[in-house]
């Protein structure tokens, strides 16, 4: 049980010839929100949230943090895959659906630096590393979210079919989710951009998430055998 | 509103979850309450089930009355505690990074909803059932009822969603999620009506049949045609 707020306001009407409760004056510190609500906003952060909120400092520990943690989550989900086969494919398969999104940070992400100074778009490197983490961290999630519905697909089906649907559906979904915040993350300071880089922009962030898509699948492809069949 | 004073169950939070989903869904949402909310949604979820469980089993009886009731606590149980951790991620993902005991009691009291209306099917899926019905149109019958709870359920998550961006995205994936935990879940701990010709009860079956949605269309086409050769004993 939650110990009684000190002001009620409005919640109940007060009955004839009651004495009326003592009502705290103080001034809300955030009036276009409920005092008890104001407490709760200030001193509350869920794991998620610290884990998908961009501090406004520039920290690249911070972004290391969320790129590693977004991994281990991830991990998990390989994981989960592996309990298929058992023994050393969970810790094979952890690390090949950690892979996939891996390549993507460390291969994909620079190659667009490259193409990102090309077109003069005014993005820092941070500004592209905190959309990375952001995006593997986002990605890392939903699949760390997903390992035990996973877990129990794998387990318990006895077609192969399933698990290879039920994985690349998850697999495909997180990175979807990842993309999604990748260009959220970068909209706001490509607005700022000329024209021209703007134009070239919208051809180069496209070809970007192509080839981004297709490497993670090529990974995984390769590193989850018990997606493809081949286990 | 307040529960009687040492009660186990509180009875007005039952009619809250019914009558005033919006109001509880930001309980949860703003941990108001929390567990008092959980320990009665967990006694609803369990007692539901468990009846609902007991009238779809009577359509064999004996032994299979009490696995059935036994079966069905835990298959909801399970889906939720898979379903949790998905729910979790997804709504972070989508802009509601709430801690994980507003999510928890968010789910448990969507599931009490759930339970409240199976225990509200379960006088006339049992009536049905004592009136003689088919296999498939009890299967069918329950399959509804199923379906009618998980809409009720759905109605309080949505409200807890609030307002946002990403709503319908993360209602349609969590949909997804939960339909399809539920019906593994539930498919693994199969048999609940009994197996038609066969006397002896099982706990559980191993027997390959194709997977839930396979055996729902086998039943319509029994309950439309049943002149139409099966491929059941």
């Amino acid at each position: 049980m939650t110990a009684e707020p000190m002001t009620m306001p409005a919640l109940s009407a007060p009955f004839p010839g009651a004495v009326p409760e003592p009502v705290d004056e103080t001034p809300p510190a955030n009036p276009g929100r409920p005092r008890e609500e104001q407490g709760q906003e200030e001193t509350f952060e869920s794991f998620a949230h610290g884990l998908l909120e961009a501090t406004r400092a520039e920290s690249w520990v911070h972004e290391a943090r969320r790129l590693g943690t977004g991994l281990g989550l991830a991990a998990l989900f390989g994981g989960a895959l592996g309990l298929r086969v058992g023994g050393v494919a969970i810790g094979s398969h952890a690390l090949g659906v950690a892979a996939g999104l891996t390549a993507v940070a460390a291969v994909a992400s620079p190659a667009f630096a490259i193409v990102l100074a090309l077109v003069n778009a005014p993005i820092s490197g941070f500004t592209l590393a905190r959309a990375t983490s952001g995006a593997v961290a986002r990605a890392g999630l939903i699949l760390g979210g997903l390992a035990p519905a996973a877990a129990l697909y794998v387990v318990t089906v006895e077609d192969a079919i399933t698990v290879s649907v039920v994985g690349f559906a998850s697999l495909a979904l997180a990175g979807a989710i990842g993309v999604s915040s990748f260009a959220t993350d970068l909209r706001t300071p490509l607005a700022a951009a000329s024209r021209d880089t703007r134009r070239w922009m919208t051809v180069a962030m496209p070809a970007f998430v192509l080839f981004a898509a297709v490497l993670a699948l090529r990974v995984w492809w390769l590193a989850l055998p018990v997606l493809t069949g081949a286990r | 509103m307040k529960s009687f004073e040492g009660s186990v169950f509180d009875v007005t939070l039952m009619s809250r979850i019914l009558r005033a989903p919006a109001d509880v869904a930001a309980d949860c949402r703003d941990d108001r309450d929390a567990s008092a909310m959980a320990r009665n949604a967990l006694i609803a979820i369990v007692v539901g089930s468990l009846l609902f469980g007991a009238a779809v089993g009577s359509w064999h009886g004996g032994a299979q009355t009490f696995f059935a009731a036994g079966k069905l606590p835990i298959v909801m149980l399970a889906t939720l505690v898979v379903c949790a951790p998905a729910f979790y991620a997804v709504s972070a993902v989508f802009h509601r990074p709430w801690s994980a005991r507003s999510v928890l009691s968010l789910m448990l009291v969507s599931g009490a909803r759930f339970s409240l209306v199976l225990l509200a099917a379960t006088p006339p899926l049992w009536l049905l059932i004592n009136l003689g019905a088919s296999y498939d149109l009890s299967k069918l019958a329950a399959s509804f009822a199923y379906g009618l709870a998980g809409l009720a359920a759905l109605t309080l998550l949505v409200r807890g969603l609030g307002d946002g961006p990403g709503k319908r995205s993360m209602i349609a994936l969590m949909m997804a999620i939960f339909l399809l935990v539920g019906a593994q879940t539930s498919w693994m701990l199969r048999p609940y009506l009994g197996t038609p010709g066969v006397q002896h009860v099982v706990l559980f079956t191993r027997e390959r049949e194709g997977g839930l949605v396979y055996q729902l269309w086998k039943s319509v086409e029994h309950v439309v045609d049943p002149a139409r050769p099966g491929d059941r004993p």
